[in-house]
């Protein structure tokens, strides 16, 4: 049996490098015998194995086979029998948009956030744009929910972002989170402002800003104290 | 206790206070699946082995079920599917189990040359359960090739009926302390490492002898388990100490206790609980030699009936709670898995758990060369460390879903330091 120089351990005989420090390992009086070792004498197995999944492709096959039904049909119905508008339209849109959200994230492993949401953001558009053809020739769409939805999603992923690779603990996710509200409460009101008048004024969402601010502020001061920090995780711990 | 629908002549089990847990955490990362083994004497007869698990089984109806989800709270139903089935082992063990795969079982045995493993997942039991299983499995076997083994220690017999009070819930029998004492909370210091890929164990074993390990532990005071914890913390500290010299913070280990030497109960589902010993880096530098007085000062205080029925009744409490017990399943887990991430895991640096010195009755010593007993992967990027002994042999298994093992080359390192011979053997492919 050999020893690792470094360690000081016995090492099993199977073993080429210490596990503990990667050290060669090198006996002088097994060097001439050591191509007659095998690998039969190791002290664990060889063959790897991985778990049988769960049963998330078949939920997801499942749920495309379910979806993929209703639109199809829906949309034949609507085509050869109620054809008075195109209201299949809406369903086969609420199928694809629900879809994009469910099937991809259980089946494609390497699949990051980010695109998964990028998906989700350009399925909810095109059904908004969609709805906005149908109901009133697209005049609301780019005013309003264009920007609502780009607003949405953009701070979804700065969200997702920061609590990646910055700060992440329950005050810094509840502090990105009221920010967001206070940006998107400015967004909406703006955008709805713009197209219903012309013109943008801040009302109600200025005291949902104002309150935002208060929040904000407050957590970022805890946030950034260590003796405050500490004192609200211990009179806030759950 | 089992439950029986009278209507229905069904027999049901409730998961203990430790089980609830499990079941919410699993992930394809962790999988709350621990695995003890034996090295027998000779090689495994593969067919025999099976017919022995075929014999035993239906005498552990708590290991022999199946999970099932409720409302509220998830639960155990026996499990009459075909199973479960030896299989050859594999270099990665400890892998989640799905509650619909593997026939709905929650448990796997493997065979490998002459080692026969078991491995369960923690919403069944605990190690103590599990020795009975695997004891009274390789018994079965040993009867089968023509051995005499009497039925004593952690072999049941086969042909008598589950004892009622192996089925129980000891938590709730024992939980009746009149105060909840509060668990102190402070910042630990968190191993961290790059994950190796998804479903790898990385297992580092030592083996000492037991003489070797009781000698060194009585010449300075302490018992075998206080001198593997200091051990662990001193190194994970000097592991700390070499990362970053500016911040420091306690090394806190996870330590289960075993309750049925408090509380007697034959219990073969979980009854443990876990005490934090600890060292405190920011009060001055500590020496190997302080680091077991604290240790060792701080088992004898923490480990007694009192303070341990109080920890019961602290947790059953949570359980037993009204809002807790009316929030339906779906609700609960993302809290119970938030409350873990944030909370639990973040309470010690590594886990050590150590099944102690193992019996078995008279025929079976001369078959049982030695026996392992590992955790499954961590929830965090850490490593977890798992003793066991038996004879004169004494296993300390790390294992970790970790690339690095700063940690096991310098706890193996201070051992042999100490006096102690240490031999090694691992699962990691060093020629990659």
């Amino acid at each position: 049996m050999a020893y690792c120089v470094h360690c000081g351990v016995k090492l099993d005989e199977s073993i080429e490098r210490c596990p503990l420090c990667q050290t060669i390992v090198i006996d002088p009086n097994e060097f001439e015998l050591k191509e007659l070792k095998t690998k039969s004498s190791a002290p664990f197995p060889t063959t790897r194995a991985e778990v049988e999944e769960s049963g998330k492709y078949d939920f997801a096959i499942l749920l495309s086979v379910a979806l993929s039904a209703t639109a199809i049909t829906t949309f034949i119905l609507n085509w050869l029998l109620f054809n008075d508008s195109w209201w299949s339209l809406y369903i086969v849109g609420i199928c694809a948009v629900l879809w994009v959200y469910i099937f991809p994230p259980i089946t494609f492993k390497k699949i990051t956030i980010y695109s998964c949401l990028l998906m989700d953001y350009v399925s909810i558009t095109l059904f908004l744009l969609l709805i906005s053809t149908q109901v009133s020739e697209g005049g609301w769409f780019f005013p309003v929910a264009f920007p609502i939805t780009t607003g949405v999603f953009a701070l979804i992923d700065i969200i997702v972002y920061l609590m990646k690779h910055v700060k992440v603990s329950f005050l810094s996710t509840a502090l990105y989170i009221i920010i967001s509200i206070g940006i998107q409460t400015a967004i909406i009101e703006s955008s709805l402002d713009h197209y219903l008048y012309g013109s943008i004024s801040l009302s109600w969402a200025a005291v949902v800003i104002a309150v935002a601010i208060i929040i904000s502020l407050t957590f970022a001061t805890i946030l950034s104290n260590k003796k405050l920090r500490s004192r609200f995780r211990r009179r806030f711990h759950f | 206790m089992p439950n029986k629908n009278r209507h229905h002549n069904s027999t049901w089990y409730k998961l203990d206070l430790s089980a609830i847990v499990f079941p919410t955490l699993q992930r394809r990362d962790f999988s709350s699946v621990f695995r003890i083994s034996m090295l027998l004497s000779e090689d495994i007869n593969p067919e025999l082995m099976q017919k022995a698990i075929d014999l035993s089984m239906p005498r552990f109806p708590t290991y022999k079920s199946a999970i099932h989800t409720g409302i509220f709270w998830r639960y155990l139903e026996p499990n009459n599917r075909p199973g479960p089935f030896l299989k050859e082992d594999i270099q990665n063990p400890c892998m989640p189990m799905p509650f619909r795969s593997n026939n709905r079982y929650l448990i796997r045995f493997f065979y490998y040359k002459n080692r026969i493993a078991l491995e369960a997942h923690h919403s069944l039991g605990d190690g103590n359960g599990a020795m009975c299983v695997l004891q009274t499995v390789v018994a079965t076997y040993l009867r089968l090739l023509g051995h005499e083994i009497p039925n004593e220690k952690y072999v049941l017999d086969i042909n008598a009926e589950p004892d009622p009070s192996e089925l129980e819930d000891a938590y709730v029998k024992y939980g009746t302390a009149k105060v909840k004492p509060k668990r102190p909370s402070d910042k630990t210091f968190l191993l961290n490492g790059t994950k190796d890929r998804i479903f790898s164990l990385n297992i580092i074993t030592g083996l000492l002898s037991v003489k070797e390990l009781l000698e060194i532990s009585r010449k300075n005071g302490v018992t075998i388990t206080e001198y593997l914890v200091a051990s662990l913390i001193y190194t994970i500290n000097e592991v700390q100490k070499s990362r970053d010299n500016r911040k420091q913070y306690p090394v806190r280990i996870a330590l289960p206790v075993n309750l049925r030497q408090f509380f007697p109960s034959l219990t073969l589902r979980n009854f443990i609980t876990m005490v934090y010993p600890y060292i405190d880096p920011r009060l001055g530098e500590y020496t190997f030699e302080d680091t077991l007085k604290f240790v060792h000062t701080y088992l004898r205080y923490s480990v007694n009936d009192k303070l341990l029925c109080g920890d019961i009744t602290t947790n059953l409490a949570t359980q037993q709670n009204l809002f807790s017990r009316i929030v339906p399943l779906f609700l609960k887990d993302p809290i119970v898995r938030f409350f873990y991430k944030r909370v639990q895991t973040k309470n010690s640096s590594a886990g050590l758990t150590n099944l102690g010195r193992i019996t078995v009755p008279e025929g079976m010593t001369e078959h049982i060369q030695r026996m392992d007993v590992y955790m499954g992967q961590p929830y965090s990027t850490r490593t977890n460390c798992a003793v066991i002994s038996y004879g004169d042999v004494l296993t300390v298994n790390f294992t970790s879903g970790i690339i690095e093992t700063d940690v096991e080359r310098e706890f193996f390192r201070h051992l042999v330091e100490q006096g102690l011979s240490v031999s090694i053997e691992t699962n990691r492919n060093m020629n990659e």
